[in-house]
């Protein structure tokens, strides 16, 4: 397996090359350039062409690309344009916010799902199935921004049990205080997050139970007098966990990701807010490192998930 | 909340976007008259925090120095602390009794700035000539990454060898002592009586504070970001990064004594900026809109104040192109380049019906490009080009536009006469009007295409309106510096850069110089020439005035001694400001 760990990794160069090329061209052909909205008529547009000369952006592209790749191997992402700050220490703080807020949704998500999902399957067609099942069609149809703004409403402020923007608040002081500050501005984004994103695991695993339990081995298993709860616990769980064990190494690196649409209703300065940002505002140093992080992280994801389905189930080898 | 800087960012977005339309809704015409003060009597709370939210769906970025900053929302967060050096009046021109004053001296051409000792830094340091003359460094120096360097700097004695980096210093800045700076100018013109002239800073920043942060890492670092100094009523306690920012009094402050214990700002996202006002989270809602107006106005607990902003939304022309000098000329080819035609085009917009239905009192139908915030310079006898299609037809008939067996007409020439209008993306509402203008524009006999058939993504309408000469009209918006010539001299020059419909006449140009010829320095003389040049825009039509805005903050009626008047006399606003139970 080492091997072909590898042999993966090894072929994820050329295919980060690539990904980087068309990156960098795929942000060049936007429109504008991040200098196209300090045209004002306080500013002479010759002070803006000489910060368009020293950023470069009349070079030729393969140009331009080799110094952002250059600077790369140096540790240096580019400045921010409209930021004025590194591009790597920029993503670096926007981080730690995505990623305590996905690690607690994940946690949640899992913590809610999977139970959800074993308990309709294993009672297929009960009342108990049929509640389960009419909460994922809800959830998977209601717009997540309809169901996040319900969410404020009622628990921001009906209820008034949770803070509804930001990550922190700016009297926390002290440690204690800034960290219990900082999950009280992520429990509501999410659980909200959480709530929603069950549907899939939920509907996985229900039909992988409700497949296992006539399964061969399950029959077999039950004919030797096997409790059903330890059918249930040790046989089928295991087996039904299998897609959503190939799920999860995407979920891990996709905690990187962000949610733009949580983090601009709840203004929670995250990656997804940035990307948002960057986009509107061209700033390209951003938007180039954001893709190559974010396309880097699907590659590991991808690997990282047969990986995990190998450990999970020794049927499946990868090669 | 008064906001005196000139350092702003240009508010580019077209009509149909600042009239924030809900596309579909029936209203009927409302004048709404806003507040530009909200006089509270109850009593005052002792050591009160004041909850401030800024609307907005972006984090702000945080460079708390005027120079190096970009973006308007951390300009606007920056007004508890930032403060203007000179006093103006509401022509925008500067009186005595600042944190500074200014001399002129015209013969030598020279100003002499006198800081107050009463000006001193949040950390007790005095605010000296030093920190006055630092302004022109920080933005001119070789290494220095502002973009807010113009050639009218250069119009003091050695700046541009300055910036140039061929000497070390300016030396048309001559530090006289602590507290005086004579600045020697090449050319001195009456622009720079008044605030905003590019070439006058109305600021300072701290040498002391700053002298050690090389100028090309100034922007990052922690002294502008995290710990700034400002000479104003309050100082930053602490920044979260995009998201707040804590204010507490400075007790250095030369004014009045401020009258909160902290001010908390915090950035509101919009779909929840209503319900944090109607919950009374926030005592001040920044950055409102004319949506917010609507939908609190009804609430007894908030009102919302409104002063007229300097921006102008206009309807552009393009008549010609620049030719090899860099120089704006007039190309007949150019259909717009008839005047006949732009006055047509703007007799059948109905601009007024526009505003009075989609509006909602957020908007002023303009009558001039220069608007009623300019004070006396705003020439309010200039009449609108109001809805008439019979003046416009006949404009068109008379000038040879005949119509076609398809309706539409031609050139005078015969030729097929199809109009290209550069249009932005500003969603439904700014589809929606602009359809409106269009289908007008088509019962004059008009053929009116978007430009690349569809409305462009804003960035991309940018570089076209700047870059390319094949379309006929565009609408777009300025916000202007407050000194009042700056929209001609800036804009309608034969040699400005933002000239974009490159519109030149001789009578123009003799109008616009003699805005700042030696003259002008008589401030009647000055403003006469302003309404003659307004009057001028209207005749010949080269640039069709839309709509000014109103700048809109929501206030709960806990807040007292709160104005958004650009007129208050305070050195600023901010200290005024109380909380009541």
């Amino acid at each position: 397996m080492w091997k072909t760990i590898l042999r993966r990794v090894l072929l994820m160069i050329p295919e980060l090359v690539i990904l980087s090329v068309v990156i960098f061209l795929l942000a060049k052909l936007m429109p504008g350039d991040p200098f196209t909205g300090m045209v004002t008529p306080q500013t002479s547009p010759k002070a803006i062409e000489a910060l368009r000369i020293k950023a470069g952006v009349y070079d030729p592209w393969y140009v331009q690309y080799w110094h952002w790749i250059v600077r790369m191997f140096h540790g240096d992402l580019g400045m921010s344009y409209q930021f004025k700050t590194p591009v790597g220490s920029l993503i670096l703080s926007r981080m730690g916010n995505t990623i305590w807020l996905s690690l607690l949704t994940l946690i949640l998500s899992y913590t809610l799902a999977i139970p959800l999902g074993l308990v309709a399957g294993r009672y297929e067609n009960s009342k108990l199935d049929k509640a389960i099942m009419i909460y994922t069609f809800v959830a998977y149809a209601i717009p997540a921004f309809v169901f996040y703004m319900l969410g404020i409403w009622l628990f921001g402020y009906k209820l008034q049990l949770f803070p509804t923007s930001g990550s922190v608040s700016v009297d926390a002081i002290g440690t204690v205080s800034y960290l219990l500050s900082r999950l009280d501005h992520m429990i509501l984004p999410a659980c909200l997050m959480a709530l929603l994103s069950v549907t899939t695991v939920v509907q996985y695993l229900r039909s992988e139970v409700i497949d296992n339990k006539n399964q061969d081995y399950v029959k077999t298993a039950r004919a030797k007098g096997v409790p059903e709860k330890q059918i249930f616990t040790r046989h089928i769980f295991r087996n039904s966990l299998l897609p959503i064990a190939a799920f999860l190494g995407y979920s891990i690196t996709g905690l990187l990701g962000g949610s733009i649409f949580i983090e601009q209703i709840f203004n929670y300065p995250g990656m997804g807010l940035l990307f948002m940002d960057s986009i509107l505002n061209r700033d390209y140093s951003v938007i180039t490192a954001l893709v190559l992080l974010y396309g880097t992280l699907t590659l590991i994801g991808s690997l990282l998930s047969d990986i995990i389905l190998s450990l999970v189930d020794p049927r499946v080898r990868i090669g | 909340m008064k906001t005196k800087r000139f350092l702003c960012r240009v508010a580019t977005m077209t009509v149909a976007g600042m009239l924030c339309v809900q596309a579909l809704q029936p209203l009927t015409a409302q004048a709404v008259k806003f507040p530009e003060e909200y006089v509270n009597h109850k009593k005052t709370l002792k050591n009160a925090t004041l909850h401030v939210g800024y609307m907005s769906d972006e984090a702000f970025k945080g460079v708390f120095n005027a120079f190096f900053e970009t973006d308007s929302k951390t300009q606007q967060l920056s007004t508890p602390g930032e403060t203007n050096l000179f006093k103006n009046n509401a022509n925008g021109k500067y009186v005595k009794g600042g944190f500074a004053d200014v001399k002129f001296d015209k013969n030598k051409q020279t100003a002499l700035i006198t800081v107050s000792p009463k000006a001193r830094w949040s950390d007790g340091e005095p605010v000296t000539s030093r920190d006055v003359a630092f302004n022109y460094e920080m933005v001119a120096n070789k290494d220095s990454t502002s973009p807010y360097y113009t050639d009218d700097l250069e119009n003091i004695v050695g700046m541009k060898e300055y910036h140039e980096g061929k000497v070390d210093k300016i030396s048309g800045l001559e530090e006289k002592d602590s507290k005086h700076l004579l600045i020697h100018f090449r050319k001195m013109t009456p622009s720079i009586e008044y605030i905003g002239s590019g070439y006058l800073y109305d600021s300072a920043q701290p040498y002391h504070y700053l002298k050690d942060v090389p100028f090309d890492q100034m922007a990052q670092s922690d002294k502008v970001r995290k710990h700034p100094l400002f000479f104003g009523p309050y100082k930053i306690k602490k920044v979260v990064e995009g998201e707040s920012i804590e204010w507490v009094p400075n007790k250095y402050y030369g004014g009045p004594k401020p009258k909160l214990a902290k001010i908390v700002m915090e950035i509101v996202p919009s779909v929840q900026a209503v319900a944090m006002m109607r919950t009374q989270k926030y005592d001040i809602l920044m950055n409102s809109s004319v949506n917010v107006y609507r939908r609190l106005k009804k609430d007894k607990n908030v009102v919302t104040l409104g002063s007229l902003g300097t921006d102008i939304t206009y309807l552009g022309f393009k008549m010609g192109r620049t030719d090899k000098n860099g120089a704006s000329v007039i190309d007949k080819s150019f259909p717009m380049s008839n005047r006949a035609l732009r006055q047509a085009v703007a007799y059948a917009m109905n601009v007024r019906s526009v505003i009075d239905r989609f509006g909602h009192g957020g908007v002023k139908w303009a009558n001039t490009m220069i608007s009623p915030a300019y004070g006396s310079y705003h020439d309010k006898n200039v009449k609108n080009f109001d809805h008439n299609m019979k003046k416009a037809n006949e404009l068109l008939d008379e000038a040879g536009f005949k119509r076609g067996k398809d309706g539409y007409r031609t050139l005078p020439n015969g030729k097929k006469l199809v109009l290209r209008f550069l249009a932005s993306n500003d969603g439904k509402g700014g589809e929606t009007v602009r359809s409106n203008y269009m289908q007008l524009w088509k019962k004059i006999g008009l053929n009116v295409k978007l430009y690349e058939g569809r409305a462009l993504d804003y960035n991309d309408f940018l570089e076209d309106l700047s870059s390319k000469d094949d379309f006929d009209l565009w609408t777009d918006s300025w916000n202007l510096p407050p000194e009042p010539t700056g929209l001609p001299n800036l804009a309608y020059t034969a040699r400005s850069k933002f000239n974009y419909g490159h519109f030149v006449s001789k009578e123009n140009s003799e109008l616009i110089a003699s805005l700042n010829s030696a003259r002008a320095y008589n401030e009647k003389y000055r403003i006469d020439q302003m309404h003659k040049w307004q009057q001028y825009v209207r005749k010949e039509a080269y640039v069709v005035p839309i709509a000014y805005t109103y700048n809109l903050e929501t206030i709960s009626k806990r807040v007292k001694g709160m104005t958004i008047s650009s007129n208050d006399k305070r050195y600023n606003a901010w200290d005024n400001v109380m909380l009541t139970k």
